[in-house]
């Protein structure tokens, strides 16, 4: 959307809802798959799409808002909100969580995926929030260098050296859980 | 301390590719959640005092025909009002005020004043839905709040409905009626679905989600008659109309005047007026009586001479909201 991105945005400022819908139908799958991968859980995966979009509105309600590249503004608050989770309590890969998502026809198999997946998550939860983000970014959304350095709000050198940073620090953790 | 090995390139490219697959997202969550969005938007726009209301009409031929209805008292007072206030500063002001502030009957009587205005049935109506939508926000911004200060607002609410569904009622085609009720039809269904999301943090949070459920869900049976069938839904508002006409000129004669009751006394002519808080004889006017309603019932539906869960409270006429709400 980054052709006519900014009216759109505009239009988003005046709570005009076709505009709103757009952007709304363009980010909510990526976020979705983004917090489903951060906690494995389809519940806050949901959760965080609403509070991401919630806050967006907040935003836009006090006259601010992203006016450019909309999708970094929201991949920050998604990972904003994400943090505060994680700060709170919850505990990745609960033993309640591994048991729904192991199916029952292939426990075993699902099982070992969702305690593996639990491992990269632990990982990941080991690195600062800023290589986290380059990581997940960057590996997983497909996002470059530049739009990595506009969602953290750092610049494109300092994404590269985070990506170093990060691969070396999961390497560390998962390397040590292997153990 | 113990040393470990980091894990080797290729085993974290794998381990890192084990997150690749998402499972899929419910379509159902998915498209729940799309709605919740959506509807909040369309509240936050409404609570913020969207000013994209439709505009008044320009069709200058129907005014030459004299279907624009005079601009009754209560403009003129209000335009007295705003200039008091310092022009229209107040009514800006006012805009993002609630219940329980003191500059929501200046909100108010500016609602009043643009559904006024405004003269063509379909803007008028769209305004009026507008404005109803305002009454859901307030109530869910409004906190915590004593009954009293609900209680007009579900009026208002109400009262701003019936006057939507009034113009289809009365407009002098049928497919004006028909796109009145198209319009509104699509609102309410709106209106439902916030009013079931919505977190009511004033009074008892569970009766005010039903009163106005039960309200929105009357009038969407309303708005289905009416549009198989104009005549009926004639009908049943002029039922209801004369209904609270009655019920009103009975409150009249049984409420003291400001003065003190005078024993013996008859009623001047202003005592038994059922009828005269309207412009005129088209029924679409009467913002003298708050919320642009023509002055009549907030107790018409389809079913009884009733609705809603609690006490049904007459349109906040200026007075009214004025005692309710403070100057």
């Amino acid at each position: 959307m980054s052709g006519s991105e900014a009216h759109i945005l505009a239009r988003c400022s005046a709570f005009d809802l076709d505009a709103l819908s757009a952007v709304y139908d363009r980010f909510s799958p990526a976020l979705y798959r983004y917090a489903w991968r951060l906690t494995g859980n389809d519940d806050l995966a949901e959760e965080c799409v609403a509070e991401t979009f919630g806050r967006y509105l907040a935003a836009l309600r006090a006259g601010a808002g992203p006016t450019q590249n909309v999708r970094a503004y929201l991949y920050r608050v998604a990972h904003n909100w994400i943090g505060d989770q994680w700060r709170r309590t919850w505990d990745v890969g609960t033993h309640e969580e591994l048991e729904r998502t192991a199916g029952p026809a292939n426990t075993s198999q699902a099982a070992e995926k969702s305690i593996e997946q639990n491992r990269v998550r632990r990982a990941l939860r080991s690195l600062t929030p800023d290589q986290r983000q380059v990581i997940v970014l960057k590996f997983y959304e497909g996002l470059d260098n530049r739009e990595v350095a506009q969602a953290i709000g750092k610049p494109v050198g300092s994404v590269k050296s985070l990506q170093h940073r990060a691969l070396q620090s999961l390497a560390r953790a998962l390397g040590r859980e292997e153990e | 301390m113990q040393k470990h090995e980091p894990l080797a390139e290729a085993k974290l490219d794998r381990a890192l590719h084990g997150l690749d697959k998402v499972p899929s997202r419910s379509p159902d969550r998915a498209q729940r959640a799309r709605a919740d969005f959506l509807d909040r938007a369309h509240l936050l726009a409404t609570a913020l005092g969207d000013t994209r209301s439709p505009a008044p009409s320009s069709d200058s031929s129907k005014q030459r025909k004299g279907i624009r209805p005079m601009i009754p008292a209560i403009a003129s007072l209000l335009l007295a009002l705003g200039l008091v206030l310092g022009g229209g500063g107040a009514a800006f002001a006012a805009q993002d005020a609630l219940p329980n502030e003191p500059l929501y009957p200046v909100k108010l009587l500016a609602e009043d004043a643009q559904v006024t205005i405004t003269t063509e049935a379909d803007a008028r109506a769209a305004l009026l839905l507008q404005y109803a939508d305002r009454r859901i926000a307030e109530l869910g911004m409004l906190g915590q709040a004593a009954p009293d200060q609900i209680e007009p607002v579900v009026a208002r609410f109400e009262e701003q409905l019936n006057s939507a569904l009034r113009l289809a009622a009365e407009a002098s085609d049928s497919e004006l009626a028909l796109r009145i009720l198209a319009r509104i039809q699509a609102q309410l269904e709106v209106q439902s679905r916030v009013v079931a999301g919505i977190e009511f943090a004033a009074g008892d949070p569970l009766r005010i989600r039903e009163r106005l459920q039960t309200a929105v869900q009357q009038r969407l049976e309303l708005c289905r008659l009416g549009t198989e069938n104009p005549g009926s839904l004639r009908e049943q508002i002029r039922e209801r109309d004369q209904a609270q006409d009655q019920l009103r000129q009975h409150e009249r004669t049984q409420m003291p005047t400001d003065a003190g009751p005078q024993p013996g006394a008859t009623p001047g002519p202003n005592a038994t007026s059922g009828s005269s808080n309207g412009p005129g004889s088209d029924g679409q006017g009467g913002t003298g009586s708050g919320g642009g309603a023509s002055g009549s019932s907030s107790a018409w539906g389809p079913g009884g001479p009733s609705y809603g869960a609690g006490p049904l409270t007459p349109t906040p006429s200026a007075t009214h909201i004025k005692k309710r709400f403070g100057n």
